[in-house]
This record gives C-alpha cells, sequence and structure tokens, in this order.
C-alpha cells in the first residue's frame, strides 16, 4: 500500500469533514428554541395638521377622530411591592404635525387623586420609551433592563403646575443630608416646570429627571376616567436621552398607570406590555 | 453527679431532635424566585420542615417553569407575569427545583436548590459512611488474616477466585463463536448512530433536550454506559462500538468473513513511550472542556462523534489494528479503568491448553477469527483494562479455551501488574470531570454555567484553567500529600512514594465508578423523558413515528434521587476501603505498616466520599 495513496486519502477525509462542518456552521439553522411571542399591539400615529394649545384643554375635537388603541395593562411583578387593585385597561391615541409628536391616555378610575398627603398617592400615567437597539423581549417594567426616557404625568403635579395649587401637605422631611451644599433628591423642588416629569432611567432605581425638561402634558379627570395628553417636540434635543421619532418609522413604548387611592406610587403600578407605535 | 450529667445531655439531646423535627416552629413563606437562562435568584433557598411556603416565579427573560423534585409541583411564568405555587414542606431533605419549560441550550440544566431543614437523609448517609468506615476498619486493623490479598474474601463473603463461566452454556459460546457476534450488534448500532449524525447535523443549534443525538448520546448512552454497561459487563460498548468498524473493514478488506494475510495499512509501529493511557487522559480531559457545548448543541455533538469516527479510520490506514481504540479513544480510557471493577470478565479457560498450543492463533489469527486486534495476548492477560471484548479470540481458538465468566466486582484491582501512573490519573481525572460536570450541569450556580457555555472568554478560559488546575494538578496533589503521610505513617523505608501513590490510586476506581453512577441519576431520571419524544421525531421534522412526539417532560423518580445518589456512594465506598486495605497490604512489607500505611488513605478516601454526599445531596 502506497504512503501517498493513504496520506492523499487522509488529507481528501479531513478536508471533506472540515467542509461539511464549516458548512453548517455558515449556516446556523436548526431548530430554535420556541418562545411564544405575544402579539404586540400597535399604535398608530397618524399625520395631522394641527397643534394642540394645552392651556386651553386637551383639544378633543382632534382626538375625536383619531383611531383608538385598547391596552391591556398587567401589575409591575419584577420588584416588591407588587399591586393591590386589579389593573385597568387603558385608551390610547397619538398623533403628529411633522414638528411635535402628541400621545392621548384614557382610563378609568373611581377617584381622582390629585393631592400627595401623608399616606395619599397621587395618580398618575407614564410611557416609556426604550433607547437604544437591545430592547428585551417583554417590557417588563420601566427601565428595568436597559436605557430609557421615560415621560411621567402626575395629577399632583398637574394640579400644581396647571391650577397653580400648591401642595396641600407642609410636613416635609429634611432631605438635605448634613455638609451637602444642595439637595440631593429632588422629591421637595417646589416650583415644576411642566405637569410630565421628563425623566431617563438606566436600570432598576435610576429614574432621574433630565436637566431639560421638553415634555409638556395635561390630564383632566371627567366621568370617572383620566384623560391625560403628551406633547413633546418630534426633534430630540439629546438623542443620548430623549426619545427618538422618525416619521414613517417605527418605535416600542410602553404605557403605565398609577392609581392613587389604591397606595400606587413608585414601582407599584399597572403596565402594558411593548406597544408598537407607527408613525405615518 | 455522674447521673445528672447524663440526664443533662439526655434532655440536651431530645430538646435538639424536638427543635429539630417538630413542625411546631414552622412558618408561613413567601419566596420570590426570579428565573433567567439558565439559572435562579435565590438558587439556594433553606427553609425548615413544615412550613408553609408560597413561591412567586418571575421570569427575567423567556418564558420559565419551576418543578420541584420530591414535592412534583410545578409552575411556569412568561415574562412580566408571575407563577406561583404553594406547598407544605412535609419532606426534608435537598431538592432541586428545575426549569420545566424549554428555554434554551442549557435548560436541562436549569437548577436551584430547596433544602428542607433538617436534611436529615443527607446526616443518615454522614452517618452510615462513617459508621461503615470506623466498622471496616476497626475490622482491617484487629482480625489477624494472613492470606495473601487476592485469595481472601470479598467481604468475607464471596471467594475472589470465584468464577462462574457464561460460556459454558453452548447457545452463548456458539453465539460468541459467530462470526456474526458482534457484528450484528455492531450494525446495529452503526445505524443508530448514523441517525445520531444525521439528527447532530440538522438540528443545528436546537435546543439539545429535543434532539435526537443529544439525547441518545449523552442522557441514553452515557447512562447505560455508567450504570450497567461498563460496572456489569466490562467494555461491552467496544464490543458493539461502530466508530472503528470502517477502519475495521478498510483494513480487512472484508466486510463479514476472515481474510488471512497482510492487512490494508501502512502498518507503522505505535511507539512505545505511547503505550499507555496519557493520550486518552488529556483527550478526555480536553473533550470535556466542550462540554457545555456537546452535550447541549447537537451540531458540536456531530463534530465531535464524528471527528472519532474519522481519526478511528484515518489511524487504521497508518497503523496496524486497533491503536486508535488502544491508545486514543477518550471513552476507551475510562472503561479500560473501571472496567477494572466489572462483575465480568474474558480469561483463558486452562492455562496448560495455552502453553502448549502453537502457533497461538488467539494473537496471530487463523481462517476462523482475527488475531486480537486489540494486540493483547488473549491466552495470558489478566486484566480487563485493554480487552475490547472483540471475541476474535473465541473464533480463533480451536481449543475452545477462551471463558466469559462473572466475578466478584473488583478483582483486577489487585492485580499488581501492570499499574502505571497514566492509570493513576485517569482516576483523579475521572473524578475532576465528574466534580466539574456536577457543578455545571446539576449544581445552582449560574456563573459556572455562563463560563461552560462560553458567554465571556474570560470565562471560559479561566473555566478550562480551573478545570485543569483540579483534575490535573490539585486533586492528585492532594491524594500526593496523603500518600506521603502514609509512607510516614507506615514507617516503611523500603516501599518508595510512587509505588504508594500508583497502588493506593486504584481504590478510587470503585469510588468513581460510583460517583459517576450517582451523578447520571442526576442525569437520566429528570430528563429520561425527553427520549420518548425524540424517539417519534428524531430529526424535529414533525414526525410522529410511535406517538410519543407529544408527550410532556415527565420527571421520574426524581423524589428517590437523593436517596439513590446517597446509596451508591456508601456502596462504592465499601468496595474502596475494602479493597484499599488489601492494596496497603500488597504495596507495604509487613502487615504492621499495612495497617498504619492504610489509615491515611482510609480518611482520604472518607473525605473524598463525604464531600462528595454533600455534594450531592448535603
Amino acid at each position: 500500500m502506497k504512503k501517498i495513496i493513504v496520506i492523499s486519502l487522509a488529507v481528501i477525509l479531513v478536508l471533506c469533514f472540515g467542509a461539511v462542518v464549516y458548512y453548517k456552521l455558515s449556516r446556523p439553522k436548526g431548530i430554535q428554541v420556541v418562545v411564544e411571542e405575544t402579539k404586540r399591539a400597535v399604535l398608530k400615529a397618524p399625520f395631522v395638521d394641527k397643534d394642540i394649545d394645552l392651556t386651553a384643554g386637551l383639544s378633543p375635537e382632534i382626538w375625536d377622530v383619531i383611531e383608538p388603541t385598547e391596552i391591556g395593562l398587567m401589575h409591575q411583578i419584577m420588584v416588591l411591592p407588587w399591586g393591590k387593585s386589579s389593573p385597568p385597561q387603558i385608551t390610547v391615541k397619538a398623533f403628529h404635525n411633522r414638528q411635535n409628536i402628541y400621545f392621548y391616555m384614557k382610563w378609568k378610575d373611581t377617584t381622582e387623586d390629585k393631592v400627595v398627603e401623608v399616606n395619599r398617592f397621587s395618580d398618575a400615567g407614564a410611557i416609556m420609551f426604550p433607547l437604544g437597539e437591545k430592547v428585551p423581549p417583554q417590557s417588563i417594567m420601566m427601565g428595568f433592563l436597559g436605557r430609557a426616557n421615560i415621560w411621567h404625568w402626575k395629577a399632583s403635579q398637574d394640579n400644581e403646575f396647571w391650577a397653580k395649587k400648591p401642595r396641600v401637605t407642609k410636613a416635609y422631611s429634611d432631605f438635605y443630608y448634613p455638609f451637602e451644599e444642595k439637595e440631593l433628591f429632588p422629591v421637595s423642588k417646589e416650583v415644576p416646570v411642566s405637569a410630565v416629569n421628563d425623566l431617563i432611567s438606566i436600570r432598576v432605581s435610576t429614574v432621574t429627571p433630565k436637566e431639560t425638561q421638553r415634555v409638556e402634558g395635561r390630564g383632566f379627570f371627567e366621568k370617572g376616567a383620566w384623560q391625560v395628553v403628551f406633547k413633546r417636540a418630534i426633534e430630540p434635543a439629546d438623542i443620548e436621552s430623549d426619545a427618538a421619532f422618525k416619521t414613517g418609522g417605527k418605535r416600542l413604548c410602553v404605557f403605565a398607570v398609577w392609581n392613587g387611592s389604591n397606595g400606587d406610587r413608585g414601582g407599584r403600578k399597572s403596565i402594558s406590555d411593548w406597544v408598537e407605535l407607527e408613525m405615518e | 453527679m455522674k447521673n445528672k450529667t447524663i440526664t443533662a445531655f439526655f434532655i440536651f439531646l431530645c430538646c435538639n431532635a424536638f427543635v429539630l423535627t417538630n413542625t411546631l416552629f414552622a412558618k408561613e413563606r413567601l419566596i420570590e424566585v426570579k428565573a433567567r437562562k439558565f439559572s435562579y435568584t435565590p438558587n439556594l433557598i433553606r427553609i425548615s420542615k413544615g412550613d408553609t411556603v408560597h413561591i412567586r416565579l418571575i421570569s427575567e427573560d423567556v418564558h420559565h417553569g419551576f418543578f420541584l423534585d420530591g414535592y412534583n409541583i410545578r409552575t411556569s411564568a412568561h415574562p412580566g407575569q408571575d407563577g406561583s405555587l404553594t406547598f407544605v414542606a412535609n419532606k426534608t431533605g435537598r431538592f432541586s427545583f428545575r426549569c420545566s419549560v424549554t428555554c434554551g441550550e442549557f435548560h436541562p440544566y436549569m437548577v436551584g436548590y430547596l433544602v428542607v431543614n433538617p436534611n436529615s437523609r443527607f446526616y443518615a448517609y454522614l452517618f452510615l459512611t462513617i459508621a461503615l468506615g470506623l466498622a471496616g476498619i476497626f475490622f482491617q486493623m484487629y482480625k489477624k488474616n494472613n492470606t495473601h490479598p487476592a485469595k481472601e474474601k470479598l467481604f468475607g463473603l464471596i471467594d475472589m477466585d470465584a468464577r462462574f463461566e457464561l460460556t459454558k452454556f453452548k447457545p452463548v459460546r456458539a453465539l460468541f463463536k459467530s462470526r456474526w457476534f458482534p457484528l450484528l450488534g455492531i450494525i446495529i448500532n452503526l445505524f443508530i448512530f448514523t441517525v445520531i449524525l444525521l439528527a447532530g447535523f440538522f438540528g443545528g443549534y436546537s435546543a439539545g433536550n429535543y434532539n435526537f443525538g443529544i439525547m441518545i448520546v449523552w442522557i441514553l448512552w452515557w447512562v447505560l454506559l455508567m450504570f450497567v454497561l461498563v460496572p456489569v459487563l466490562s467494555r461491552t460498548w467496544c464490543m458493539v462500538c461502530p466508530f472503528p468498524i470502517f477502519s475495521d473493514w478498510s483494513q480487512r478488506k472484508m466486510l463479514f468473513g476472515v481474510r488471512t494475510g497482510k492487512l490494508f495499512s501502512l502498518n507503522f509501529r505505535w511507539p512505545k513511550s505511547l503505550k499507555n493511557m496519557w493520550i486518552m487522559n488529556i483527550g478526555f480531559l480536553v473533550t470535556t472542556f466542550f462540554s457545555g457545548f456537546f452535550t447541549v448543541r447537537p451540531l458540536a455533538t456531530f463534530v465531535l462523534l464524528g471527528a472519532i469516527i474519522l481519526i478511528a479510520y484515518l489511524m487504521g490506514l497508518f497503523f496496524d489494528k486497533r491503536i486508535f481504540c488502544l491508545y486514543v479513544c477518550p471513552v476507551s480510557g475510562f472503561q479500560g479503568l473501571y472496567s477494572q471493577f466489572a462483575m465480568t470478565e474474558i480469561r483463558r479457560r486452562d492455562p496448560e491448553i495455552c502453553k502448549t498450543h502453537s502457533p497461538k492463533t488467539c494473537y496471530v489469527g487463523n481462517e476462523q477469527g482475527y488475531g486480537c486486534p486489540w494486540l493483547v495476548v488473549p491466552y495470558n492477560f489478566t486484566k480487563n483494562t485493554y480487552c475490547g471484548m472483540c471475541l476474535e479470540c473465541f473464533k480463533s481458538c480451536p481449543h475452545d479455551n477462551m471463558a466469559f465468566n462473572l466475578r466478584p466486582p473488583g478483582t483486577d484491582l489487585l492485580i499488581e501488574k501492570p499499574r502505571g501512573m497514566d492509570e493513576a490519573w485517569k482516576s483523579f481525572i475521572m473524578l475532576g470531570v465528574a466534580v466539574v460536570f456536577f457543578l455545571t450541569m446539576q449544581g445552582p450556580w449560574g456563573v459556572l454555567k455562563d463560563m461552560v457555555r462560553a458567554t465571556t472568554w474570560q470565562g471560559y478560559l479561566s473555566f478550562i484553567v480551573l478545570h485543569s488546575t483540579f483534575s490535573l494538578l490539585a486533586f492528585p496533589g492532594i491524594f500526593l500529600a496523603f500518600s506521603y503521610v502514609s509512607k510516614v505513617f507506615s514507617g516503611s523505608k523500603d516501599v518508595s512514594l510512587k509505588k504508594i501513590f500508583i497502588n493506593f490510586s486504584y481504590t478510587l476506581v470503585p469510588l468513581g465508578l460510583g460517583v459517576w453512577i450517582a451523578f447520571s441519576f442526576g442525569i437520566i431520571l429528570p430528563n429520561g423523558s425527553y427520549i420518548l419524544h425524540i424517539l417519534s421525531d428524531p430529526f424535529a421534522w414533525g414526525w410522529d413515528l410511535f406517538g410519543t412526539a407529544n408527550f410532556p417532560w415527565t420527571p421520574v423518580f426524581t423524589r428517590l434521587m437523593g436517596y439513590l445518589q446517597g446509596i451508591t456512594l456508601v456502596i462504592h465506598y465499601a468496595f474502596s476501603i475494602y479493597y484499599g486495605f488489601r492494596l496497603s497490604k500488597q504495596t507495604f512489607a509487613t502487615p504492621a505498616e499495612a495497617k498504619r500505611g492504610w489509615i491515611p488513605m482510609f480518611i482520604f478516601l472518607t473525605l473524598t466520599t463525604i464531600v462528595f454526599l454533600w455534594l450531592y445531596i448535603g
């Protein structure tokens, strides 16, 4: 038996095997793990050549003609405390006029909670927009697994900003740590610049107000339901921390609602799954 | 005064027993368990007997499940939603909770531990081990017995020379002499492994628990190997192994019959320095570096098995006979080592016949059978280690002087030659691999799973370094230290440390096999039911050949797992200390030296057993 034949055969076999393995590695097919995909709700934001002046109200005549999307909520359960009451269903709408983008939220609530006192909490609503491309498969909770821009409307803040009613309670804690020159926590700020807090979060317990507050908003409680409108310029001022919107594009968002009379505050809230926002 | 002390001590014991076992101290416990690929947080939950436990399961990425061994209860949670279950902890011991929803490639190994205190099962086995050990060493130290170790009775019950020849039955001998046997078994296996390779190739990146290749190779075959094939039937797997068959056919230029003359090969000589287990040792260790891939990724299994078949064939082209099986195959090494403990053997019947028989057809072959493909001398070998049970010697022996015997387990351990460092290190590597496999596959530590499946290069390289250091250096180093103490204790100046080290390393054969059998319970009982699925749908093409394609994941007897693992370890520990003392008597010149020298090694074996008990059920 000739060496050359054996060596040639060996080389050919090794190359063939290598080629088969390379072929398969370069085509990463296989029966992937079946992850049940939940069907995401779609929120369409049509172009409407109108503007809303929030000082005059929510402009219901504009919202009445925009197609609503019904979204189910669930309790936030990633961190304690968990919710106590049944999560509500919310109706959301959106439109843009190439300058600004508007969101409308409506949900039922038996009580109007817009005063914060000891053991009294405010009703609130929020929209979260994930920043960056790596988005977890489910919303889970606001800013849980990555950077997010959150627009947080609070009835109590709305009351202060629009109705110019100061906080009722005078029992403040001392939020100044000894030896610190300025206040570290924003909870005792006196004069809100908007009814909506424009926030950024990178993970649990990192919700922080942005330096520039660009989101406006206003809410009204009527016939056992809250109606809230958010407004912001489409163009982001800071692409690192502002949600970006692109006409004709899609992006994800999440809605959340707090029921103050049920003790909702902070992480105790009801939250939706991802909603696909389609800007027309 | 003495009575008062005894009474006080008795009351103290009663109070302790009351506190440990009484459910009056039971609490209501709410435990939030977060699941994320492929671990739980917390991964270790400790509760007390009688506690009412509410588990709230939360998933942080994909749909995960929670199945609690022993209690057989389960829940699951989608991301953003929770799953819950409530139970009363009325069974004590350590129970694994495991993911019940296929969540990714490492899903079968997503495990956490729930310890219901008092862990009486662990303490019972701990007590049993220590009691058995003390009784054993007491008996060994004080019983006068001057018979040769190889002539003693196993546990004083079974004569070590006792053999029961299975081939004395004519149908069995006829079967062994037939050329169809074991060829038919090889061909059946070849078909099965062809399906395995195809499933591995087409399965690609699928989840391993739903892949024919992964399930048959790493769940069924590996477990059969450890449960039955090696401890009972020696190297029966080698008898029917399909990997070298292409090389055999190529060398012989025959599919079935016997062809005399030179084999079709370059017939290079295998280097003398490599005629040992070192290549197999390193090959096996290196193979385990990829355990995080080939035990879960079908394509990785395809690459591994394909490479083994290819190397076996290529080596057959260059070297004579089954050099690959003898000195290279990573599976062959540990079978050779542990087959010394097997309950069966192939040996000559009557040495006198072999003495006068010439030529030695069992070695050189004749028209009826090939000369031993494993290059051992069937007329004279004494250990199972290098006998691949190909049965050619049964066919080529004109005097029917070969026998397949039942025997007391472990008799080969007392065969003094050949023993070597290569086999010693094989023992260490096998135990080291068992520890690493257990920690990564059946342990609750997600960080280790991430390391072994190479989520980061840093973690993966750390795993390789730690694994190699532990198996090749740390564990043998500890054993060397005990060997040194043994030499010092014995007072012997004539026996070398090397001899002590090598001889006592064979005590790790029964224990190592027990460790692997116990490990295998943790593989087959929770995951065995996947086999029913893949039998019906081997390529995941939606087939339902036997109507079992939709059989749900069903853990079997997992409530007994801890008991089975514990008793397996204790039984094999008993064999280890039995053979250990005999090995000591072989090692040292006088019985007194042997007794003194045995004590440190006995302590080592007892501690090793306790460590594994703690690891498995503690």
